[in-house]
């Protein structure tokens, strides 16, 4: 066999093995797979203890918005809160839960949503957070595998923490 | 006998012509090569009969209902104002290069109800307007009907009040991007939840591409 032969054989070869190797197998895209709900405990967080009441007030929100329960969503929400997203932006609470927030509550019901990783810090009233998770979920036939990152900003008002500003982002994972 | 024959060779010979227009091509469907002024009122007369003939006996309910308006402002936003456009909007890409022209906001809102209803529902052959009775109950077609009817005292800010304060696109099931994307995206095309991706319109059928790539999408 000469040199340029057995160059080809091998190219054929690689080939015919790489969508094999590269795959994801199917068991990655089963509806089956996806156990709806959130998880938070293998989070690699990085929260000051003054920005915890804030923190807990965000994830009220989360788990809310993942239950469909929006009108416990809604409490976290200041009524001036500025929620963007893809482009878009929505300028009060009213305008969210009177738009995307049914959308965003229905998706993410039978989602399995994995918070990886969480950076908080305070400045006075203010606290920032941003959170990067990992989200599965199935539309139609097909199964989306998303990475999902989000900004929030939280005011204190007397004692309570409200969202006053959230900003979602979301790509596909490769 | 003469006469009879005459008009068998003319009727021959006109469809000798037919056939051959069709046949080579001849007759210019583009959408930019409009049709003759007597051809175009010829079918505008037949349309206007057609619907006008089917509408008559509709009952059109109180379309002052709030929440038929509220319902209507949305599903109008995501589906219609890209080819019929708003009060205040500018000629969109689409609407341009519809022939025949989409009727605009303003003359829809001079539309009789009943007619109206019936070609939301119905659609017209062969001039982009779909049937929405296929993806919609007639209850969000009167929606649409009711807030069309709001256009002739609208201004552009309040245009966009009633849309921002809708449900968006939203018919009780089965909606899908329809060009124009969720009213509560602005301009902006987005999928209904905001957690999942944009879409690349060029990508073929995975819905789970890139946001990057779905931005740069739309280059002329």
């Amino acid at each position: 066999m000469n040199t340029f032969t057995h160059r080809l054989v091998m190219a054929s070869m690689l080939a015919l093995s790489a969508p094999i190797a590269w795959s994801h197998g199917t068991e990655q895209h089963k509806a089956s797979m996806i156990e709806a709900g959130r998880t938070t405990a293998k989070a690699s967080v990085s929260i000051p203890m003054a920005a915890d009441d804030a923190v807990a007030a965000l994830e009220r929100f989360s788990n809310a918005l993942a239950a469909g329960d929006l009108p416990a969503a809604s409490q976290e929400l200041s009524p001036t809160v500025l929620i963007l997203e893809s482009g878009g932006a929505e300028r009060s609470r009213d305008e969210y839960l009177n738009g995307h927030a049914k959308h965003d509550a229905e998706f993410l019901k039978s989602a399995q949503i994995t918070l990886n990783r969480r950076t908080a810090s305070v400045s006075g009233d203010l606290v920032w957070v941003a959170s990067e998770s990992q989200i599965h979920a199935m539309k139609g036939e097909q199964m989306l595998m998303i990475l999902s990152t989000e900004t929030a900003v939280l005011q204190k008002v007397g004692k309570s923490w409200q969202i006053v500003h959230l900003h979602w982002s979301s790509r596909a994972q490769k | 006998m003469s006469t009879l024959k005459t008009l068998l060779v003319l009727g021959a010979l006109g469809a000798a012509g037919a056939a051959a227009t069709i046949g080579f091509g001849w007759y210019n469907v583009a959408a930019d090569d409009p049709h003759w002024p007597v051809t175009y009122r010829v079918i505008d007369l037949a349309r206007a009969r057609s619907i006008s003939v089917r509408a008559e006996d509709i009952e059109v309910p109180d379309l002052r209902d709030p929440e038929l308006i509220r319902s209507g402002a949305g599903n109008y936003s995501a589906m219609c104002v890209t080819c019929h456009l708003s009060p205040g909007a500018e000629e969109t890409e689409l609407s341009v290069g519809l022939y025949p022209k989409p009727p605009r906001w303003d003359a829809l809102g001079q539309a009789d109800p009943r007619a109206a209803f019936w070609v939301l529902k119905h659609g017209i052959k062969a001039s982009g307007m779909p049937a929405w009775g296929k993806s919609m109950d007639d209850k969000y077609l009167w929606g649409m009907v009711a807030f069309i009817k709001q256009f002739p005292t609208m201004t552009a800010a309040q245009y966009r009040e009633q849309i921002a304060a809708s449900p968006g696109h939203d018919h009780g099931g089965g909606e899908t991007d329809v060009g124009a994307g969720d009213p509560h995206a602005g301009s902006h095309s987005s999928p209904s939840s905001s957690f999942e991706p944009e879409a690349d319109p060029m990508a073929g059928d995975d819905p789970v591409t890139d946001a990057h790539a779905s931005s740069e999408g739309h280059d002329h």
